[in-house]
Order: structure tokens, then C-alpha cells, then sequence
């Protein structure tokens, strides 16, 4: 009796609400009205069967598409980088044991390659340095490492595909790369320095004796 | 599936308005945007074909404020009528609380509501919902087309092709003119949001 | 049907697109159902979207994509991502019945994203996963 009550009591609530929102509605329901008011959910034994399968689906045909195996990237097959820089694109996309193994074996490849080329050299060691410590981080990486990464990246591709760049031109990229490798290494420090400290607060006031009203 | 937010003290209540192609559901919430914008402040948005034809879905959410202390959130869904997407109605469907069928008056589509209707409860039931235990209210859209002389089904023939089992709350109706629009939206949000507190309880 | 979600829920919930995404840089992130109701949305404050309109949309998406993997023999994709010029979105299955969506801008990069996202969703289906026996 009681639950019926509440019942009505919302159902007008809800009505109520309703009126005032969408006020009497329009002048032509007057006339028309409901042709049936209330709800009578009809016995579940009349109920129709459900039917097997819609019949109305569409068989969809779809062409065989042919995988394209040729080489993603957009340089020639005999260029240095090109398996670096698959990796690296890989990198963006998806940050996998797998790829971290595969770029940093790169790196090491390619140093071997370029062991007379200081400059390069220098390059593959940063992309070395950043590519350990997004492998041992992961997730907890600095989130500005991949941009750097992408950025000494380029410069390396931009140093490694130039004809006739002077080697003082070459240094002058790297030393701009290097700066940017020290600012996330100080903004990385700085972001663990600030983690302990809080770590530290958390723990003293954990200690701290409840202190009598 | 009506979400309950206890933080907020809000419920989001999902309505779909279902039924033949070029029936009158976007009509209906188009009405509905038009008329009451300003009272209700929220946008429509539609997915639709260049031949105005809905693709994906219309969606127009809104509040009804308060009720039970509860801040009760209405969003409003018309499927894509036509027969070739009815994955895309399945899709629509998934998580609804309470369903308006809009059926088209005109007597050359007769067959279509029925179809439309069986179609729905395919649907329902696809997500193991029954379409007589789901809030629903049936439309009988584009009475105004008798002005005009266009041949309509009588309503008791529309009752017994599409409410005989059923037995839900009709109503004739005009989405272009409004005529009882307004009328079908109060009753189906009264049946959901009732049925909803019905459930959690 | 209907399912409650309380405040102690809904703080851990938040809690966690804060740490793992909002103070990484996300520009919005929101956790909706696959009706598209809304269950918590953040955002750095820059910028307000009409996210009831972004949830439903996303929730047509999602179900649209899943439903074109079928047809193709795929059981789901695993990457659901959309690039822009300024400002990108992911989603991310949670479970049958829930998605994250990040909308982030250039900054970030995906594979980051998806890193933290991974993180995000094994504590979120924490919290969702005893919704779903109810």
C-alpha cells in the first residue's frame, strides 16, 4: 500500500516536471489525446516466439586486398637509417620490449658503422641514452622523451642525408640537441627530486603524533 | 542500461525513438529541438546522408532537473530507418531504457511497421531485452497527411497490426505539425524513469 | 536494467585519469558506457567540449568499428585512434561494457598515450569489473 503510494507520488513528481518543462505541449494534443492511456505489459505467454535470424541482413562482400609487403618507409632501401628509422616510427605508435630491443641494437649497429664520424657517433649515443631510459621507465618515462627522441632523430637524418653541410654547421646541430637532452635530464631529476620530498612529507605526517583538542 | 551516479546524484536515461524509414522519428526530436531549445539549452546532433536520410543517429540530450533528489539526464536517439542498416540500429539500441515506435500512418506502409516492429524485437532481443517488459510507447505519426487526402490506416487497424499483443499507450500523432509529440515524449519519459527506479529498488 | 556507480567509486575513478593521464599532459579524458552515458569526465581545463554529444558519438564509433572487425574475421582491433592536425583521439575498450577516450593534442606522443592508458585501464577495471556480474 505504501509502495503504491510513493509510486504515485513520483509518477506525479515526474509529471509535474515534465508540464513545466514542456508546458501543456502543443494546443492540437487537446484534441486528439491518447487513444490508449495506460500500460498493460501483456501476458508473457502470449508472447511471441523470437525469431531465429534477422532476414533482413545484407551479405557483404568484401574484396581481397592485396598486402602491400614493399618497404614502409619513404627512402631508398640502401639508405643507413632506414631500419632506425622504422624503429623510431615504431616507437610512436607503440612502446614494446620488442622495439626498445630493436632500436637500441640498431643503435649499436650503427655505431660501428659511423666509429669515425664523431659527430654521428655523438647523435647515436643520445638516441642510445634516451632509448635505455624509456626502456627502463616505460610508463613513467618523462612524457617530453618522445619529442626529444623524434627531434635528434630528424637532426641526425637532416646531418647524415646532407651533401655539403661544413662540419662546423654539423656540431652546431648537435650542440642544439645535446641542450635540449640536458633540459629533460634536469626536468626528470627535478620531477624525482620533488616525488621524494613528497614521498618524505607523506611519511612525517603519517608519523605525527595526534595532537589532543 | 540507465547509469546512476551517486556522487553527482545524477541517472542517464537512454530513449530511442525506432520504427519504419521516413516515419517521422527525426521529426519528432526535430520538433522537440526546435520548440523547446531555449528552454532545454542543449544542441541536436545528426548524422545523416546528403538525402537528409539519418545514417548513424539524431541525438538530443537533455535535462528534466530534479526528481527524488535525483538530477535525471534524458537522452533522446532516433535509429536509421532504413532496412540496410539495421546493424547500425542494433548498435543504437545497446543500452536503451525505453522506446518510442513511430509508426507511419500511411496505409501503403502498413507492411513496413510491422516489419519495423519485428525487426525491433529482434534487436531487443539480441541484447536479451524484451520488447514487453521495456518502457514503450507507440506512435502513430502523419495523421495530417488526411487534410490532404492521402489514404491512412484506420487506428484500429494500427492497433491490432502493431498493439494487439503489446498493449502499450498510443497516440496519433504529427512530427511536422507537433501534434501530440510533446505528448508521446512526457509519457515515455514517465514510463522509463518510473520503470528505472522501479529496477534499483 | 540499471547499474550505480558510488562516491567512493567515482573519486578512486578520477583519482586515476588525474594521476596517469590529466597530469601527463592529456588534454580530456572521459570513461563512458557503451549506451554513451557518461560516467566520468576530466578535462585540464583549457578547453570545454560538448561531451554528451562526444560520448554518444564515440560509443556509435567504437561499436560501429567492433562491428566492421567482425565482418573482416577480426575478433577486435587493437588500436582505435584518430589523428588530427592539433588534437587527437584514442579509445580503449575496459571490459565489454566500457570505454576510455583520450582527446590529447601533439605533445604527447601515442605510444606514451597508450602506455598510460594501458596503466589506467588495469586499475579501472578494478572498480568496473564486479558492475558487470550485477
Amino acid at each position: 500500500m505504501v509502495d503504491k503510494n510513493k509510486d504515485d507520488k513520483l509518477d506525479s513528481e515526474i509529471a509535474k516536471r515534465l508540464d513545466d518543462l514542456f508546458g501543456e505541449g502543443d494546443a492540437s494534443s487537446a484534441e486528439t489525446g491518447a487513444i490508449r492511456a495506460d500500460d498493460a505489459t501483456a501476458d508473457e505467454n502470449k508472447s511471441q516466439n523470437q525469431p531465429e535470424q534477422a532476414a533482413h541482413d545484407e551479405i557483404f562482400e568484401l574484396e581481397d586486398v592485396a598486402a602491400n609487403k614493399s618497404d614502409e618507409g619513404h627512402v631508398a632501401p640502401d639508405y643507413p637509417l632506414a631500419e632506425l628509422k622504422n624503429m623510431v616510427l615504431s616507437i610512436d605508435w607503440e612502446i614494446t620490449d620488442e622495439v626498445l630491443t630493436g632500436f637500441l641494437t640498431q643503435i649499436d649497429s650503427l655505431k660501428s658503422t659511423y666509429k669515425n664520424e664523431k659527430v654521428i657517433l655523438m647523435f647515436l649515443q643520445l638516441l642510445g641514452s634516451l632509448g635505455e631510459y624509456v626502456k627502463t621507465n616505460r610508463g613513467n618515462a618523462h612524457p617530453q622523451t618522445f619529442k626529444i627522441l623524434n627531434s635528434v632523430f630528424t637532426r641526425l637524418e637532416d646531418v647524415v642525408l646532407s651533401q655539403d653541410m661544413s662540419a662546423l654547421e654539423k656540431k652546431k646541430i648537435l650542440r642544439a640537441e645535446m641542450n635540449k637532452y640536458k633540459q629533460l635530464r634536469k626536468q626528470v631529476s627535478q620531477k624525482k627530486a620533488s616525488a621524494v620530498s613528497k614521498r618524505r612529507a607523506e611519511t612525517l605526517q603519517k608519523k605525527k603524533p595526534i595532537s589532543a583538542c | 542500461m540507465a547509469f546512476v551516479n551517486l556522487k553527482n546524484k545524477e541517472i542517464q536515461v537512454k530513449i530511442v525513438y525506432y520504427g519504419p524509414g521516413r516515419g517521422g522519428k527525426t521529426t519528432n526530436l526535430e520538433y522537440i529541438y526546435k520548440k523547446f531549445r531555449k528552454r532545454i539549452n542543449t544542441e541536436m546532433v545528426t548524422v545523416k546522408t546528403h538525402g537528409d536520410r539519418t545514417l548513424f543517429f539524431d541525438f538530443l540530450p537533455f535535462d528534466i532537473g530534479v526528481i527524488n533528489g535525483y538530477d535525471v539526464k534524458i537522452q533522446l536517439y532516433t535509429v536509421p530507418g532504413q532496412v540496410k542498416y539495421n546493424a547500425t540500429r542494433r548498435l543504437v539500441l545497446r543500452g536503451v531504457d525505453g522506446i518510442v515506435f513511430v509508426a507511419d500512418a500511411m496505409a501503403v506502409r502498413r507492411e513496413k511497421n510491422i516489419l519495423s516492429l519485428r525487426n525491433l524485437q529482434e534487436n531487443l532481443a539480441n541484447y536479451k531485452k524484451s520488447i514487453f517488459k521495456i518502457p514503450c510507447v507507440i506512435q502513430y505519426n502523419k495523421v495530417d497527411l488526411l487534410e490532404q487526402g492521402i489514404p491512412l490506416l484506420p487506428v484500429e487497424t494500427l492497433e491490432k497490426d502493431l498493439n494487439n499483443q503489446l498493449k502499450r499507450p498510443s497516440f496519433k500523432a504529427s512530427a511536422l505539425t507537433g501534434t501530440n509529440v510533446v505528448m508521446t515524449l512526457k509519457k515515455i519519459i514517465s514510463m522509463t524513469v518510473a520503470s528505472i527506479k522501479r529496477d534499483l529498488k | 536494467m540499471s547499474y550505480t556507480l558510488g562516491q567512493k567509486q567515482l573519486d578512486s575513478i578520477e583519482d586515476i585519469l588525474n594521476q596517469d593521464l590529466i597530469d601527463n599532459g592529456v588534454r580530456c579524458v572521459f570513461l563512458i558506457d557503451m549506451a554513451g552515458n557518461i560516467i566520468s569526465n576530466l578535462d585540464n581545463g583549457e578547453k570545454q567540449h560538448d561531451i554528451y554529444s562526444l560520448a554518444a558519438l564515440a560509443a556509435g564509433n567504437f561499436g560501429a568499428v567492433s562491428a566492421m572487425a567482425k565482418i573482416i574475421g577480426e575478433n577486435e582491433f587493437s588500436l582505435l585512434f584518430h589523428k588530427g592536425k592539433k588534437e587527437n583521439i584514442h579509445f580503449n575498450k575496459i571490459t565489454t561494457e566500457f570505454l576510455l577516450i583520450t582527446i590529447f593534442g601533439n605533445d604527447i606522443s601515442l605510444g606514451f598515450l597508450r602506455l598510460k592508458v594501458a596503466d589506467s585501464v588495469e586499475q579501472l577495471k578494478t572498480i568496473l569489473e564486479p558492475l558487470l556480474s550485477l
